[in-house]
């Protein structure tokens, strides 16, 4: 309880005005007061999708909770979650271990960049690491004898909702199910029921992957988004859990001394501990085998980016990986098991009751003390706002429109940085506030290197686009399936078309397109593809029905322990 | 003797870290040192910088 306490105290001292009224719009994470279940969302546009399940699962439990409310409970939760998760993983350790490792699971580079990054959904499968490799030992460890049994099998109660909420995204994906199988896999432990639960959570981005292979071959950039040193080297770096690509948001801390003492005082611990944690944990294989694949994909991004990035042109799924640093929660357990134990060590060698907790107190601090401008909202780096009513009425006006097609969105660029939100960067919110499929410009600029999209329907509107006149780019468009461009006049220049105004607020313009005698209908699918992304959607949605039961029976179990209690 | 000594020096490094960590957060949250692009009327906003 009092880990769990302290985590959930580190979650408010780090998220802080993030906590107020009011949306956190960071970079890629994009969150709007109620997303459409549009095709975008379920994977099924023209473009390669990136946010597959996340968003269609927001779009859903929005209906639900208020997207604000949600936000809010991701953010917290996450990081109250992980810290949770790491006290548990070392549920055997002294108090005071199991506080200095919440501290470092939750206070670490890894939740600070990331959550600057908005990638919420890498953060709640950092969050569910420890929580995945107790659900995987105790899978394995599930011979004949009394074992606590979800609905889907022998294995924890919470161990599905956990994988779910740990899977929403490809590389959130992959790193759940690389933690759970590694410790969970053994012969004659209902492999193919954990190969099954596996296969169904991560069953829509794996799908609407391989549904656009081609676009995702295309993707590269492996040398702007590899591993990058702060003040320590590449690799060093990435043994704090740090080395994000991104140098904007990266703590001011991390280019200081701060990092080096972060460094020591990790290697520190993690050395006195190691001995006694290899000698006592029966899966240390599996533990430091997924550090090693965290370390190598990190360091192997960072190394050889230009090898990777001829070799995703031919190897499926490759790209997933160009983000190399994205996959380091795989290298949290490892961390958590050898610092508990070392904590314990060190304590052991002082005498006396208050050196011992002072040794505790001043371990726990630590974390905080080296990177102390994760605090409140990263010093400023993430806030809160409000969208603009227009926007509201953009979305209302163009629910009401009976004309087919998609919705192109202008300026012709991807990321935005609105004065309502302090001129913080996002991905452009406009289309996930629309009603329809929407058409973007994927092409990104980094340090002033442009990684080209990967959707050529937007590369045909762009040549649209670029045609001389209104009436022509108007038409181009038209042609390609787009029924209505929306232009944000607050984001700078964006070309003039010839269209009938449906709704124009000053700082929105929606026009609706001309009809061409050619137009076709709005972007579809295939009908293989479609089947193949209804069956993954499907098995997702068994998952889904499994992981509600589990939670409904863990509830009735929370409920029923005490009462237990007290009748005893 | 020696235990006394210990507790001293645990509460002298055990209130420098405090302290420390106290300052540190509090000079981080109050002076906001993060750079945002200075014109929302460039139309390309960069996704991140890796100089």
């Amino acid at each position: 309880m009092v880990p769990t306490v302290w985590a959930g105290v580190l979650a408010v001292l780090m998220l802080g005005p993030a906590l107020g009224a009011g949306f956190v719009l960071s970079y890629d994470m994009v969150w709007v007061p109620d997303l459409a279940l549009t095709r975008d969302v379920l994977g099924l546009g023209s473009g390669l999708p990136r946010a597959v399940p996340s968003d269609a699962v927001i779009a859903v439990l929005d209906e639900v909770v208020p997207g604000l409310v949600l936000q809010k409970l991701v953010l917290v939760g996450a990081l109250v979650l992980a810290g949770a998760g790491a006290a548990e993983l070392v549920r055997e350790r002294s108090l005071a271990a199991r506080l200095v490792v919440v501290s470092l699971t939750v206070w670490s580079p890894y939740v600070a960049e990331r959550l600057w990054m908005g990638h919420w959904p890498m953060l709640l499968a950092y969050a569910a690491v420890p929580w995945l490799v107790l659900a995987g030992r105790r899978w394995a460890a599930a011979g004949p004898g009394p074992v606590e049994r979800g609905p889907v099998g022998r294995g924890p109660v919470w161990m599905l909702p956990i994988l779910l909420v740990g899977s929403l995204s490809a590389s959130a994906g992959i790193v759940s199910a690389a933690v759970v199988l590694a410790t969970g896999l053994r012969r004659g432990r209902r492999p193919v029921l954990l190969l099954a639960m596996v296969a169904a959570v991560n069953a829509p981005w794996v799908v609407a992957g391989l549904t656009h292979a081609g676009e995702a071959a295309s993707a590269t950039g492996f040398e702007v988004f590899a591993l990058r040193g702060d003040a320590l080297p590449a690799p060093l770096a990435a043994l704090t859990l740090g080395g994000i690509w991104n140098t904007s948001v990266i703590p001011a801390s991390r280019e200081g001394w701060q990092a080096w003492a972060a460094l020591a005082l990790l290697v520190g611990l993690v050395g006195a501990g190691l001995r006694r944690w290899w000698v006592g944990d029966s899966q240390r294989i599996a533990i430091l085998g997924l550090w090693v694949a965290g370390m190598a994909i990190a360091i192997l991004g960072w190394a050889a980016p230009q090898t990777l990035d001829g070799l995703a042109q031919n190897i499926p799924g490759l790209a997933l990986m160009r983000d190399s640093s994205r996959l380091l929660p795989l290298c949290l357990p490892l961390l958590v098991l050898t610092v508990a134990a070392g904590v314990d060590a060190l304590r052991e060698r002082l005498r006396g009751t208050a050196p011992r907790w002072a040794a505790a107190v001043v371990l726990a601090l630590a974390p905080i003390a080296v990177l102390p401008d994760a605090a409140w909202g990263l010093a400023g780096g993430i806030g809160t706002a409000d969208y603009p009513a227009s926007w509201h009425q953009a979305g209302a006006a163009l629910a009401e429109e009976t004309a087919p097609g998609d919705v192109l969105v202008l300026p012709w660029s991807a990321y935005r940085a609105p004065a309502w939100n302090g001129r913080r960067p996002v991905l452009d919110p406009l289309p996930r506030m629309l009603p329809r499929a929407s058409v973007i410009n994927g092409d990104l600029v980094i340090g002033g290197t442009e990684i080209a999209g990967e959707d050529p329907r937007a590369a045909a509107a762009a040549e649209a686009l670029a045609a001389p006149e209104p009436s022509a780019r108007a038409a181009e468009l038209s042609r390609l399936g787009i029924g209505y461009v929306i232009t944000d006049r607050t984001a700078g220049e964006a070309p003039p078309l010839a269209g009938e105004t449906v709704h124009d607020s000053g700082d929105l313009l929606l026009q609706r397109l001309p009809e061409e005698a050619t137009r076709p209908a709005a972007y579809t699918m295939g009908p293989v593809r479609l089947t193949a992304m209804a069956v993954a959607w499907v098995a997702y949605g068994v998952a889904w029905l499994g992981a509600t039961t589990s939670t409904v029976l863990l509830l009735i179990s929370i409920v029923r322990r005490p009462a237990a209690n007290v009748r005893d | 003797m020696g235990n006394i000594i210990a507790i001293v020096a645990s509460i002298l490094v055990g209130g420098g870290v405090a302290a420390a960590t106290i300052v540190g957060v509090v000079t981080s949250s109050t002076d906001n040192t993060v750079e945002n692009p200075p014109s929302v009327s460039e139309s390309t906003v960069q996704y991140g910088t890796n100089d």
